[in-house]
């Protein structure tokens, strides 16, 4: 995870963004969105030892049961994320909207057995 | 880190927006725009390889 490796992509490919705007605002916009998927593949590379450490620690402590809905929540908020960023950036706001309500639609089924855990056993302390 | 593949977007870019302008002074108008249609086609195709190689790296670490 070296931050000075992604800033400097950053930089370089909004300076090449800007000049090719002037000509093709296509091929402008194609360049940004390589951009972003390949910091993100960088930061996501980079992340993979701290979720294993993460589910370990969760693991001993007896809380890892749903971890693994955890990380699929982490995973569908990058995915809708990036991809309404992305039509945000192509001046599609309806679209991007429409990707951001997909994305909490998707947690929400992923999280279902949780709100039911919950639920039970919410209903065992009230009912006695 | 396939940076080089930012750059080699940039350059495609850069040669269909010359080519574009000395085709119009040319007078071709139809050819300048087939190959500004071909040149954002091929950047399409490096893209799609790139967007495949990201979410299969999500795919694959989240387990969606």
């Amino acid at each position: 995870m070296n931050i000075i490796v992604i800033s400097a992509i950053a930089v370089i490919a909004c300076v090449l963004i800007l000049t090719i705007k002037k000509w093709q605002p296509d091929i402008a916009f194609v360049i940004s969105v390589v951009t972003g998927a390949i910091i993100t593949i960088y930061i996501i590379m980079s992340f993979v030892p701290y979720i294993s450490a993460l589910s370990d620690m969760l693991n001993i402590s007896g809380v890892g049961t749903y971890f693994g809905v955890l990380i699929k929540v982490i995973g569908i908020c990058a995915v809708a994320g990036i991809a309404s960023d992305v039509c945000r950036d192509a001046g599609q706001t309806s679209i991007a909207s429409r990707v951001d309500i997909a994305g909490r639609l998707c947690i929400i089924a992923v999280s279902m057995p949780l709100f039911i855990e919950l639920f039970e056993q919410a209903a065992e302390i009230i009912g006695g | 880190m396939e940076v080089d593949l930012i750059f080699k977007i940039a350059a495609v870019g850069i040669i269909v927006a010359v080519l574009n302008q000395v085709l119009i002074r040319a007078g071709r108008e139809e050819q300048a725009m087939m190959t500004t249609l071909a040149g954002v086609i091929v950047v399409l195709m490096m893209m799609i390889d790139e967007i495949k190689d990201l979410f299969d790296t999500v795919k694959s670490v989240f387990n969606l």
